[in-house]
């Protein structure tokens, strides 16, 4: 029984403020959650992999750009810029990793390092935006749908059987085609396709469960009414399945964003998957040169694979404490 | 009478991340041939527990810490997984909770009763096994015709009745029912008991009856354990766990029974609620609810001594207790 | 009952009348109405204040979807329900709806589901003040930690901020009997509250319970398969067949003399705590069936043992047998001819 609580509550008096109180407890829950994460290994994996990227994109970049690599940038005067910094004292580029460039520079002389680092806080945007997106989408269509039930759940429904069965990357390839695409456009363009796609089907499949079960039928006892019961009981009971989604969705929105630089479909200046595009498009990714020029894809492919597992390690850690039933006892 | 089961001692507890929860702790019993016993006990008293532990069918944190189970004068713990095999079904076969939805739904029932021979006895042939079943069905009271049908054709209590057939079909020497009819309606709750009383006495099987119903466990049982929170309180033979009940959570349990029949008594109720098995501490169990306790109780384990023949009790205060029971059952 | 003296006579709060509700069966892969599921058909009876019905019957016999049907978790197909005098039938406005739900209210079965496991019990609790927005925040929680108190949840402000899996199932129904009684309901409906409790938890609750309505005045509906709790729960019983009313009286008269032959087997079944009394069962062939698209004829028929003629031509209706003893079958209607 209860052994988790006894200090806090007893203490508590009755007429604290209840925001206070909901804090607190929120707190509590938020504790009780970080143990059971902190217990799955794969899932400290991955955040551990995503605090290492954010710090050296957030962090360790900007203080390295207008450090370090301010000598090697044009104008001495602004921070180095990965686009259009040149290193003027190699010759030959693409130069294989040195004292001076870590990661050797690419087939522009540009610093591969710098570039790496340059993307980072871009490529958590994409996938965040996108996924966020996709979850308030489909949280919202999925509860509305098992909800309501009738044509709401079947018009939707056979949508996300369209949104599942349509060729995405061909359609962003499309698209791309028709606009310019940038990395905000990429994210809400995916955030809405998969808004529409299979995390509706899941999260009304859960949302249909939740919908029968008796605590609803006590709220509708007590006259609540439909948008009440959504917000209030529906919600707040599968908002821990969507965020596990979210992290699944973080994962898939790099991914096409990867897929989609590397055609360099994407108007957009550096990211990883430009990265493998420009080594690429340069001829370096062609038979023996892959083993030669291995710094020009390495460490982009790499980043990607990284964030992409990392993201979804997340996914899976949180599934222990989303699903009690995975929990090792 | 022969003895065919002896439980000695049993001590199963649950190791899990917080300690051990001691869920079936110094559990002895005897079960003599062509005897139907009764385990009565609220949920999580040990009653399940102990009959899987027989079964030696344990969840993957569970640890035997101590004690025998004598089947036959052979001792089921020590055996291999292989003899313990042939003990199961053939032996001791069971009844499991909510066993009639157990059926799997695209297999023919007759199916599946066969197949279970088949597994059990490989020397016998489909069209043996095919009659057996068939007159398995007679003796539960179904009709052979009804074998080649799924599930779904058969009502609750149909199901119900096949899955003792199925239970019966290798000729245990002793069936364990674990709430065999928790789930079914009154009437087919009283055709099903009166049932597999008759097939007991008439196949002459021994039979353990787990139920958290004590008017059920009346209705069918020679012998009743009372269990309470992993300990078994009190065995004897059913009217003197009726007539006189020694153990107050006993006279508790009987008191608060609602019953049809007889003058409209007033319901005593027991306060408090069962304590978590986690850790729990080596006294009397009952104590934090029982109106009787003293210090001694709160400080030592009641041992488990018979005390008068064929009356088994873990309380301290036996003798003096009957006529301050008497009282409290007045209310 | 210790407060029976007080109730008027008269005060009738709940009058339900040929209550009717069918649910659509939809077979084949068009989905077209075929046919309907009597669920509940034609089933009349009333309560009044501080008094207690149980509604007794097997599984699928309509008694649940009864109880849902008059606190609203069910539109009625046809009938009238009449709730202080006034027609609830249909509550199309707004302001009936709102006062209508603030004066009933229902208990469900499992303590487990009945609970939102993401709110905290101060939630749950106030939730039906806060869903009809009565009294301030301040007034919301007086209410709650005092009828929590009242329920046995003690000491309550060590309760108020915990979550339904803290607690024991005993605790947890207690908590959902509070949330019910918050408002100080006129009529409630209980289903099954006690079933899924542990036999020592059981008879507490329904202490409690029978306390509470006799102290709060409330018309209960008790809904329960169990013979022996509805004895104890309640002042008069109405036993139910495949959505009809097979027999209602009050209590001791149904249980000590029950007249329709279901009634009977359905006593005559229930296992009694006593190694050396032995029952004498009234056998009863078959199992209960479903209600879609009945003949008109008794729905008993085909299990009766007395099963007449006329039993398979016409349908038999309640009639007052003896002195408020009502019963629907030809058995005993033949003798008032």
């Amino acid at each position: 029984m209860a052994n988790t609580t006894e200090g806090m509550t007893a203490s508590s008096e009755i007429f604290e403020s209840p925001f206070k109180i909901k804090v607190k407890l929120m707190w509590r829950a938020f504790k009780e959650n970080w143990r059971i994460f902190s217990e799955s290994k794969i899932g400290m994996l991955g955040l551990w992999i995503v605090i290492i990227f954010a710090v050296a994109g957030f962090v360790v970049y900007p203080i390295l750009a207008s450090t370090i690599w301010k000598s090697t940038s044009l104008n001495a005067m602004v921070s180095y810029n990965p686009v259009t910094g040149y290193d003027f004292t190699i010759a030959n580029n693409p130069a294989p990793p040195s004292l001076a460039h870590l990661l050797g520079t690419d087939p522009l002389g540009r610093d591969i390092l710098a570039q790496l680092l340059y993307s980072t806080p871009r490529e958590f945007a994409l996938g965040i935006i996108a996924a966020l997106i996709t979850v308030f989408l489909g949280t919202l269509i999925g509860t509305v749908s098992a909800f309501y039930g009738g044509v709401v759940d079947t018009f939707f429904m056979r949508l996300a059987d369209l949104v599942l069965l349509f060729p995405f990357i061909p359609f962003l390839i499309v698209i791309s085609g028709m606009m310019q695409v940038n990395l905000l456009t990429l994210a809400l363009i995916i955030g809405l396709l998969s808004g529409f796609g299979g995390i509706t089907i899941i999260l009304r499949s859960q949302a249909m469960i939740v919908k029968v079960k008796p605590f609803i039928e006590s709220a509708k006892v007590s006259g609540a009414s439909d948008p009440y019961i959504i917000v209030n009981h529906i919600i707040p009971n599968i908002m821990p399945l969507s965020f596990l989604y979210m992290m699944f969705n973080v994962t898939g929105a790099i991914f096409s964003e990867a897929v989609l630089s590397f055609f360099g479909l994407l108007n957009i200046r550096m990211s990883w998957g430009l990265m493998i595009y420009t080594a690429d498009t340069a001829g370096y990714i062609v038979g023996t040169n892959i083993g030669t020029y291995w710094w020009l894809w390495l460490p982009p492919g790499m980043a990607i694979t990284l964030i992409c597992g990392a993201f979804y390690f997340i996914g899976r850690g949180l599934d222990e404490v989303v699903n009690p039933r995975l929990r090792r006892r | 009478m022969k003895p065919i089961l002896e439980v000695k001692n049993l001590k199963m507890y649950y190791n899990t991340r917080s300690g051990y929860v001691k869920a079936a702790d110094d559990v002895s019993f005897v079960l003599n041939e062509g005897e139907a016993m009764g385990l009565v006990g609220e949920s999580g008293c040990g009653k399940t527990t102990t009959s899987m532990a027989i079964m030696r069918l344990l969840a993957e944190n569970a640890e035997i810490i101590s004690g025998h189970i004598y089947f036959k004068g052979k001792d089921l713990l020590k055996l291999s997984e292989e003899e313990m095999n042939k003990v199961r079904w053939a032996g001791i076969s069971m009844i499991f909770q909510a066993a009639m939805n157990s059926l799997n739904p695209v297999y023919r029932v007759g199916d599946q009763i066969i197949e279970a021979i088949v597994t059990h006895e490989p020397n016998v042939t489909f069209e043996e096994a095919r009659e057996r079943v068939a007159s398995l069905y007679k003796l539960v009271g179904l009709d052979p015709k009804r074998m080649d049908n799924y599930p779904h054709e058969y009502s609750g209590g149909m199901k119900q009745r096949a899955v003792i057939a199925m239970s019966l079909s290798c000729n245990p020497d002793i069936i364990i029912a674990d709430e065999p009819t928790t789930a079914l309606d009154v009437i087919v709750q009283d055709m099903i008991l009166k049932e597999m009383s008759r097939i007991q006495k008439k196949l002459n099987m021994s039979m353990i009856y787990i139920s958290h119903d004590i008017a059920v466990i009346a209705e069918v049982a020679e012998k009743i354990g009372i269990m309470y929170a992993g300990k078994l309180v009190e065995l004897s033979d059913s009217v003197t766990i009726f007539k006189k009940p020694a153990h107050p959570y006993t006279v508790g349990l009987m008191s608060s029974f609602p019953s049809i029949k007889g003058e409209k008594k007033e319901l005593v109720t027991i306060p408090g609620e069962p304590p978590n098995l986690l850790n729990a501490p080596d006294s009397c169990r009952f104590a934090p609810r029982c109106p009787f306790a003293t210090k001694e109780c709160w400080e030592k384990e009641p041992p488990y001594e018979e005390i008068e023949p064929n009356h088994f009790l873990a309380c301290f205060h036996p003798q003096n207790l009957r006529k301050q029971v008497s009282e409290y059952a007045r209310g | 009952m210790p407060e029976v003296e007080m109730v008027d006579a008269t005060d009738v709060v709940l009058k339900v009348e040929n209550l009717k509700k069918f649910f659509p069966v939809r077979k084949g892969v068009f989905s077209r109405v075929r046919s309907f599921l009597h669920a509940v058909d034609d089933v009349s009876f009333e309560i009044k204040r501080g008094e207690v019905l149980a509604l007794v019957g097997e599984s699928g016999c309509g008694k649940t979807t009864t109880g849902k049907t008059l606190v609203r978790l069910h539109s009625p197909t046809d009938g009238k329900i009449t709730f202080l005098n006034r027609d609830v039938t249909h509550l199309r406005s707004a302001v009936d709806r709102k006062w209508f739900h603030g004066k009933s209210q229902m208990i469900f079965q499992d303590p487990f589901e009945s609970l939102n496991p993401r709110k905290t019990i101060f939630d749950i609790v106030s939730e039906p003040m806060n869903i009809q927005s009565e009294g301030s925040l301040k007034y919301r929680e007086e209410k709650t930690m005092e009828i929590l108190k009242r329920v046995g949840i003690s000491p309550p402000n060590a309760f108020l901020w915990r979550y339904p899996h803290e607690l024991s199932g005993g605790q947890r129904q207690r908590v959902a009997i509070a949330r019910a009684l918050v408002m100080n309901p006129e009529f409630v409906v209980a289903d099954e509250p006690t079933s899924m409790l542990d036999v020592s938890i059981r008879t507490q609750v329904m202490k409690l319970m029978m306390n509470l309505i006799s102290d709060m005045h409330m018309s209960f509906l008790y809904i329960t398969h169990d013979l022996a709790v509805a004895r104890y729960m309640s002042d008069y019983i109405s036993v139910m067949y495949l959505g009809k009313m097979v027999e209602y009286g009050e209590t001791e008269e149904v249980i000590q003399n029950p007249l329709h032959p279901y009634t009977k087997a359905l006593i005559s079944a229930v296992p009694v705590p006593d190694p050396e009394f032995k029952r004498k069962s009234i056998q009863i062939k078959g199992g209960i069936g479903k209600a879609i698209d009945p003949l008109p004829r008794c729905r008993f028929y085909d299990r009766c043992p007395f099963a007449m003629d006329v039993c398979a031509k016409e349908e038999p209706s309640l009639v007052d047998v003896d002195d408020g003893h009502k019963v629907a079958c030809f058995l005993y209607d033949k003798k008032e001819e």
